[in-house]
């Protein structure tokens, strides 16, 4: 890893290029964050009962969800892969990509961890520490919990990128994913926990839920945050997650690999 | 060494259909119109050989030089490449080849030429004085000091081109394909690029297959040249051999005391050109140079001034191209 130091290092270089990009971007963050807070204390206001957690917890699981969407929203980067891919189909760069003497999924999963990186230091980082210091944001429960929590973001990261290498393949063979797209951005937002912590869906849709991977993605990170999981609830979720980042990366090479040889016999 | 072998690619392409349910038919059984790009064509080329590759559009051109670099496979026929098969052992063989593509760049978009040089260093593990000595090189022969630290999307095209090509070399290729590299660079921009070229190929030894449409890369860049025509080669060989075989035009301009005269001589082209010059083509075979000043001078008007040429490049070129290689 270390001999991709430089390479992570340039990347992430470039994903701070556009600083006037990023403090707007910030600024839309911590007016949504506002807005979640405000949304949740209204909400409490007219049945503390409603959701079955305190409202402070509550409120630090809907900003937090809100500062992390900044990295895990599907599209957010313009480096994520389906994003990457399209462009480079679309002006028929792909070539040169294919040139290289690496997988195109490792050049891509490590041209977009730099970008997120560099995204999570100046971006969700600020807008964490003005959360905790303005909103009423808590901090995480202990030190093992925010162990955890950075791990579970680590491998949430993974499964959303394997997930959109996956629908960046798609994009070889249709050529346009903009419709696909949007129906996966709908589905995320609804079944990652990212707006509707899952817990308040009817127990068949939660049912549903835990079959999928979405939940990896945001659920996972904000419960081991706002501490309501049990130590061994908490090694049960990385687990999980580990095991959906594993399989779904290992999906995407699979499918590259098909989707490779498509190419180099089709012609693109 | 590069050893092509009856190599052949045909593409398919999806066929719009008409009729009910179109779109949900093409998708079920989609119908295919084959397009044969290269068709059985054969070449050796020896290690620093600088080779021209030329032919129309849609020749075959660029499927060929794709194949050679392993990004498509071939439909029959071998290909190999200092004892690799580009597609099987792709890696390895990537890391012996320079590839440019004159259309388009591959290099990062937004980020400084310096640092995708870089980058490039990490993906094909160049050793750190290896890059500083081809930096330093490429720096010093193709004047990249000046945008170094500019990203890609603000050079121009002839900076961007040789940004692109200091890039295809930083590994130390010992072999470059470079695919229409002079496509839209200026005349000194191009003659610099050529005499890059040429040192890399001199200095190191490196073998270069060029595709172009620019015949003076032809005259001062290449050993040889291959011309293919609709995925076939018609012709393999030095540029002196294409001069003899297909250089049977000769060109004579004129200039006279008054009103040219009227040639009717079958086979025989006349007039005058924009810039006022009469000139006369004629087939190397048919007549000799005198019947064609006799017939001239039965017209009565005094000649003034007379020059004679054998074709150029690029008239045999039009010629090959035209006729389709029908001798
Ligand atoms: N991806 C593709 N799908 C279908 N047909 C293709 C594809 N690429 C090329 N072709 C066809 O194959 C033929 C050869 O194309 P190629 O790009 O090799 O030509 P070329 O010699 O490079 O031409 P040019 O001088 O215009 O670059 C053309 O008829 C072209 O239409
Ligand atoms: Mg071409």
């Amino acid at each position: 890893m270390r001999v991709f130091g430089s390479w992570f290092k340039t990347e992430m270089r470039a994903a701070g290029l556009y600083r006037a990009d990023f403090l707007l971007r910030l600024c839309y963050s911590l007016i949504a964050m506002y807005g979640v807070c405000s949304l949740w204390r209204a909400l409490y206001r007219q049945d503390p009962g409603l959701v079955g957690r305190p409202l402070p917890a509550m409120v630090t699981y809907a900003m937090l969800a809100v500062a992390l969407d900044i990295i895990f929203y599907p599209s957010a980067l313009k480096s994520a892969p389906q994003n990457y891919i399209a462009d480079q189909v679309r002006t028929g760069r792909i070539d040169t990509d294919l040139l290289r003497p690496r997988d195109l999924q490792f050049q891509l999963l490590v041209r977009n961890a730099a970008v997120a990186l560099f995204s999570l230091l100046w971006l969700v980082l600020p807008a964490w520490l003005l959360g905790v210091f303005f909103l009423g944001m808590e901090l995480p429960a202990g030190v093992i919990c925010t162990a955890a929590f950075a791990a579970s973001i680590v491998l949430g990261f993974l499964v959303l990128f394997s997930l959109n290498f996956l629908l960046g393949l798609v994009c070889f063979v249709t050529l346009d994913i903009r419709q696909i797209t949007m129906a996966y951005s709908g589905i995320l937002t609804i079944l990652s926990g990212k707006l509707i912590p899952n817990w308040l869906y009817p127990e068949w849709m939660q049912a549903v839920i835990r079959l999928l991977p979405f939940r990896c993605i945001f659920e996972m990170p904000l419960n081991i945050y706002t501490g309501v999981l049990e130590s061994g609830e908490i090694v049960r979720g990385l687990l999980l997650q580990g095991f959906w980042a594993l399989a779904l990366f290992c999906l995407g090479r699979l499918a590259w690999r098909k989707v490779h040889k498509y190419l180099a016999v089709q012609g693109g | 060494m590069i050893s092509v072998k009856k190599l052949t690619k045909t593409y398919r392409i999806a066929r719009p259909q008409e009729g009910r349910f179109a779109a949900l038919r093409s998708l079920v059984r989609p119908q295919y119109t084959v397009c044969r790009a290269v068709d059985g064509i054969d070449f050796d080329i020896q290690d620093g050989e600088v080779v021209g590759y030329i032919g129309q559009n849609g020749a075959g051109k660029s499927t060929t030089i794709k194949m050679l670099s392993g990004i498509l496979v071939p439909d029959s026929g071998s290909v190999e490449v200092d004892g690799l098969t580009p597609h099987v052992d792709r890696k390895a063989h990537l890391q012996n080849i320079g590839v440019v593509f004159g259309q388009k760049t591959s290099l990062w978009w937004d980020v400084p030429v310096i640092d995708s040089l870089r980058i490039l260093k990490e993906m094909y593990r160049i050793g750190e004085g290896q890059f500083r000595k081809n930096l330093e090189m490429f720096c010093g022969l193709l004047d990249l000091d000046s945008f170094l630290g500019q990203p890609v999307r603000q050079l121009s095209l002839g900076q961007r081109v040789r940004a692109d090509l200091a890039a295809a070399l930083m590994h130390d290729p010992q072999i470059l394909f470079l695919d229409e590299p002079t496509i839209g660079v200026d005349v000194v921009a191009k003659e610099r690029l050529r005499e890059f070229i040429l040192e890399i190929n001199r200095e190191r030894k490196v073998t270069v297959l060029l595709t172009t449409h620019d015949m003076v890369d032809m005259e001062k860049l290449v050993d040889r040249v291959i011309v293919i025509n609709a995925g076939s080669i018609l012709y393999d060989g030095g540029i002196q051999g294409l001069r003899e075989r297909y250089g049977r035009q000769r060109r004579m301009e004129l200039e006279f005391e008054g009103e040219p005269p009227e040639i009717s001589l079958p086979g025989v082209q006349a007039g005058k050109q924009k810039d006022g010059k009469f000139v006369v083509t004629f087939a190397q075979g048919q007549y000799a140079v005198d019947e064609i000043l006799s017939h001239i001078r039965q017209g009565g008007v005094p000649i003034r001034d007379i020059t004679i040429q054998n074709a150029d490049i690029e008239q045999i070129v039009r010629d090959i191209y035209r006729e389709g290689g029908r001798e």
